[in-house]
């Protein structure tokens, strides 16, 4: 009977042997292959021993506890419901990756980290210009994309470009911001808001822009497939090699730099080809 | 009562509420299915509508679904898209097409995909939402123009519409029955609620019809045959009340109806009284009319004569009898006085009848009792002759009646009877006498008989006792003659010659007149089976006519011959052989009118007659089984013709004298003799003695029984007994043989009499004897007899 019990509790250390002895505590929203993809090129980039939790199979999944007894050195967050279970921890290095609510560069956190999801302006400009768009709609929340849009502003004033935003601060604000835009805007960019694009009123975009017959340019590909004519893919893998080396330098004990969030290092311009037709444009004009 | 199961389901098919639910249930029934039809086509249609509805607004919602795929050209949306609206029930194709006409997605379903009709439905996809319509646009709707994007096409087969319909017209079919059951036990378990009233109605009347008004009806609710029941049983009550005023009516009236019947009957039986009685009335009244008739018709032909006048004299009614007797004519004779003044020509004479009948009258009506005391006179006839006549006078409702009866043929019959009488007193004086003559003729004839055995016939004794014989058979002769005429009897029939009788009653009545007798008789004439002396007697009276036709002498001539004929009488229509004999004379004859009474009784034309000899000769013939006719001409004659019938028997008559014992024949044997005179039983017996026999003879009847029986006691029997028909005083031929043939059944008894004609004489057979000797008999004849028993 001793012997049974001191190779049942010799189990249990061993495996929470690992879970102790791990470096990097992955959180993962739910699981997804994109944030598979990401958590790769982050491994790749920083080849410590991680440990992921994806909070999805847990009802409530008590991080702070997990972090507190399993005491990783960093903690990756991947998504945004892992990055918001992860808000609360101050003293742990938090790296976000795959988040849209990752904050601002201008506000951010002190131990908070990662690489966002919203591309330079200036890549999505050169794109509207392209296309010859000359009023470009926009609904967001200041809250979340206030500091991206003023950055897009001052680009597209500098291209020459007017940007029509209409503000948003809840979800259910977004249709009739959106039909606000009608026959004003020649185009619209849809930015990674969480507030202004949810999966409830995505389609109102493409649905607006189907109804005034002017494009969309978009932060993901899977946007194409809704008619989008034009989205700016992230690469995953690299986002998370991103990830892995801002991480890896918060292993390092160095700072993770400055900023503290940066943006994607690596997009894929990807088109409808046949929302291009639609539009009269090619590929090869874009 | 057993109601036959036909009997009751024609009753259930006649009911009220049999035909209600009859009615219910069909018409349940058609409107069930004719709803059913109807929901079926509207099932379908609506079916057909919905799946194209359903089809068009999963095409719009598809359309709608795929506004962005399509615009995005996102095949693998599209097809995601196409397979989930494929995945309907039903859908067999999804067609989603680019604007151009690329088919961008496609679905198929295999099993949806039959040959069977689809319905199809192209929705346009357009850049601008289009509002999955409903119903009808409102009609402020403005079309939209919308840029096309591309179409959306959805086909649905219609097997599981079909399926469906199939499921629902059986299903509808199903409800409908069972909602059709249902409605029919309802109606049913309402019908019997809702007719229970009407049932307990109907019972209730019928008990009613029945008769039974005391039954009252149950009255289950106050509905209409509630209230009809209570008023029928009010009703009922006053029929009772009614039917029991009725009955107490119909009793009194039964009452009343039997005594009307009663009394019809007894008016019925009155009727049929007084019918009987207007029928006997009738019967009466055509009696009377026909007894006045015949009254009329009888006092036509009375006998006497009737005349009835009124009060005054004035003849009412004169028979026929008063008319033809006396002569004087209806006419002659208005008044009874002129009657009289002519009947009673004599003044003096007529005033004394007339008195007579007034004081007739008078005591006729002054008596309680009919005075029928007649008063006589004697009438003067129309030809001068006098009648004597009783009058009868008689009152009667005012009437005269006088009633005149002719006595003159009365007078004469009365002398005439006094006659008769005299004449049977001399008969029977005569039959006395010729009995004993009889009696005496048979000893001296017996006696001369034996003499002439004895002597022999050179002997010129012999030839005296011949004359002596002759002598005797003549007085016998005389003697039947006698007997004949006395008696009148039964004939005593026996094989005689005719010609013998004929000269017999010749001698005896032509000799002392005028008249001469011819005989044509051959001499083969065949006997005749006859009693001599009524035959003598019948040939007698003949001639005394005949005599007496020709009162100055004439010849009678008298044939005779044989004949095989009927006889001549018609009554008697049998073949057989006769003998004809006819009497002819010269006389007067007899007058046409007459010829056809001469033969009845009391008929004569001469005032001295009788009037029976005829009569005595039509009877003699008759009884001798002839008949007798005459023919007559006025001052020509008159010929009597008689047929006897023959006689087989052609024995010879006896013999004379001395030959006859000879004849005869022998025997022997004990022979008893009764008989009262001494010198019969002398004679008897030498006679039989003489014959061979043994004779033991007495005088009664009774010794004759005593004798008989002691010999036949002793074993000697008698062989014969010869037996005296009438002993005075003493036991007579006929007890005798009576006891000797209760004594021995086998006697042989012969009948001797002097009185030929007695019943006993010609029928002795019936009283037992074997034979009859009529006295006086000779020995031959007596020997013949006893010869002939054995």
């Amino acid at each position: 009977m001793r012997k049974i019990l001191f190779l049942i509790l010799a189990l249990l250390l061993l495996l929470a042997g690992p879970a102790i002895a791990s470096e990097v505590l992955v959180v993962q929203s739910v699981r997804n292959p994109l944030y598979d993809e990401a958590i790769r090129g982050f491994k790749s980039a920083c080849a410590v021993d991680t440990r992921t939790l994806v909070l999805s199979d847990y009802a409530d999944a008590d991080l702070a506890r997990v972090i507190r007894e399993e005491r990783p050195r960093l903690v990756l967050a991947v998504g945004d419901r892992a990055l918001a279970a992860l808000r609360k921890i101050r003293k742990t290095p938090v790296v976000a990756l795959m988040a849209l609510n990752i904050p601002n560069p201008e506000v951010s956190s002190a131990n908070l980290s990662g690489v966002n999801l919203f591309v330079s302006p200036e890549r999505y400009l050169s794109l509207f210009q392209k296309i010859k768009a000359k009023r470009i709609g926009i609904v967001h929340d200041p809250a979340r994309s206030g500091w991206y849009l003023k950055l897009a502003r001052a680009e597209a004033e500098r291209l020459g470009m007017e940007l029509v935003v209409r503000e948003v601060h809840n979800p259910r604000q977004t249709m009739s911001q959106l039909d606000s835009l009608k026959g004003k805007v020649d185009s619209l960019w849809v930015l990674p808001d969480t507030t202004a694009v949810t999966s409830e009123t995505l389609e109102a975009y493409f649905l607006f822009s189907q109804r005034e017959a002017i494009p969309v340019i978009s932060f993901s590909a899977s946007h194409l497939k809704l008619g989008a004519m034009i989205a700016l893919e992230i690469d995953r893998s690299e986002l998370g090699k991103q990830a892995g080396e801002m991480a890896k330098k918060l292993l390092q004990r160095a700072e993770p730099g400055d900023p503290a969030v940066v943006s994607p290092r690596k997009v894929f311009i990807k088109s409808n080809e046949a929302v291009l037709k639609r539009f009269n444009y090619s590929a090869a004009d874009i | 009562m057993i109601i036959l199961p036909k009997q009751r389901l024609s009753t259930i098919r006649a009911s009220f509420q049999f035909k209600i639910f009859c009615i219910f249930t069909i018409l349940t029934a058609f409107i069930s299915c004719l709803f059913i039809t109807l929901y079926i086509f509207d099932k379908i249609s609506e079916t057909r509508i919905h799946a194209k509805k359903e089809v068009h607004l999963l095409a719009q919602q598809l359309a709608v679904s795929v506004r962005l795929p399509l615009y995005a050209e996102n095949r693998d949306l599209l097809r995601q898209f196409a397979e989930q609206a494929g995945s309907v029930p039903g859908i067999s194709k999804v067609i989603i097409a680019a604007m151009d006409g690329r088919v961008l997605a496609y679905f198929h379903s295999p099993a949806n995909s039959t040959l069977a009709e689809v319905i199809g439905e192209t929705v346009q996809v357009r850049s601008l939402p289009v509002e999955i319509s409903l119903g009808k646009e409102p009609p402020d709707a403005k079309p939209t123009f919308a840029p096309l994007i591309g179409t959306v096409r959805i086909e649905r087969g219609t097997d599981d519409l079909k399926r469906t319909i199939q499921q629902s017209v059986a299903l509808s079919c199903l409800l409908a029955t069972l909602f059709w059951l249902a409605v029919s036990v309802l109606c049913y378990l309402a019908l019997r609620r809702t007719t229970r009233s009407y049932n307990a109605l109907i019972r209730g009347v019928e008990i009613m019809q029945a008769g039974d008004y005391g039954s009252r009806i149950d009255i289950v609710c106050t509905d209409e045959p509630g209230r009809a029941a209570l008023a029928i049983n009010n009703l009922a009550k006053m029929l009772q009340l009614r039917d029991e005023e009725k009955l107490s009516l119909n009793q009194e009236l039964v009452i009343a109806v039997e005594t009307e019947v009663q009394a019809k009957e007894d008016l019925a039986a009155a009727n049929r009284c007084l019918e009987v009685e207007v029928a006997e009335r009738i019967h009466a009244e055509q009696i009377a009319r026909k007894s006045e008739q015949t009254l009329r018709n009888l006092m036509d032909i009375m006998p006497v004569g009737v005349v009835w006048t009124d009060q005054d004299g004035t003849v009412e009614y004169v028979n026929n009898f008063l008319v033809e007797r006396f002569g004087y004519g209806r006419k002659e004779i208005p008044t009874l006085q002129a009657w009289f003044a002519l009947s009673f020509p004599d003044p003096g004479y007529c005033l004394l009848v007339a008195a007579s009948q007034r004081e007739a009258l008078a005591r006729s009506r002054s008596a309680e009792l009919a005075d029928f005391q007649p008063h006589e006179a004697r009438v003067t006839c129309q030809d001068g002759s006098i009648r004597h006549v009783l009058i009868f006078n008689q009152i009667a409702e005012n009437r005269t009646i006088v009633v005149v009866i002719d006595i003159t043929d009365r007078e004469l019959l009365h002398e005439q009877f006094t006659k008769v009488q005299k004449l049977e007193s001399l008969g029977v004086l005569a039959g006395g006498i010729a009995h004993n003559f009889n009696n005496a003729l048979t000893g001296v004839l017996g006696f001369i008989s034996l003499a002439g055995n004895l002597l022999d016939e050179s002997h010129r004794a012999h030839e005296f006792l011949q004359h002596a014989e002759r002598a005797s058979l003549r007085a016998a002769g005389m003697a039947k003659q006698l007997l004949t005429f006395a008696s009148g009897g039964a004939p005593v029939k026996k094989p005689v010659s005719l010609r013998k009788l004929v000269e017999e009653g010749v001698s005896l009545t032509l000799n002392a007149s005028n008249v001469r007798c011819v005989l044509e008789m051959p001499p083969s004439l065949p006997l005749i089976r006859a009693d001599e002396g009524q035959l003598i007697q019948v040939f007698n009276n003949i001639l005394i006519n005949a005599v007496q036709a020709m009162p100055k002498g004439g010849i009678v001539t008298i044939r005779a011959e044989n004949n095989t004929t009927d006889g001549g009488d018609p009554d008697r229509n049998h073949q057989r052989e006769y003998v004809r004999l006819s009497i002819a004379d010269q006389g007067h004859g007899i007058a046409e009118g007459d010829l056809p009474k001469i033969f009845d009784p009391y008929f004569t034309t001469k005032q001295t007659n009788t009037g029976l000899g005829l009569a005595s000769v039509h009877s003699i013939i008759y009884r001798h089984g002839g008949n007798v006719s005459v023919t007559s001409q006025v001052n020509k004659g008159t010929t009597f013709t008689i047929c006897l019938p023959s006689c087989k028997d052609v024995q010879s008559p006896h013999g004379g004298v001395g030959k006859q014992l000879e004849k005869a024949g022998r025997g022997s044997g004990f022979v008893l003799i009764m008989d009262d005179d001494e010198t019969v039983r002398e004679l008897s017996g030498e006679t039989l003695r003489f014959l061979g026999y043994q004779v033991i003879s007495c005088a009664d009847g009774k010794d004759a029984v005593a004798l008989y029986e002691g010999n036949k006691e002793a074993g000697s029997p008698f062989l014969a007994v010869i037996l005296d028909l009438t002993v005075p005083g003493g036991m007579g031929g006929v007890e005798a043989a009576r006891q000797i043939l209760a004594i021995d059944p086998e006697a042989k008894l012969l009948v001797s009499s002097g009185y030929s004609y007695d019943p006993v004489m010609a029928g002795y057979q019936k009283y037992g004897f074997c034979g009859a000797v009529a006295k006086p008999y000779r020995a031959a004849e007596l020997g013949h007899e006893l010869s002939r028993l054995h």
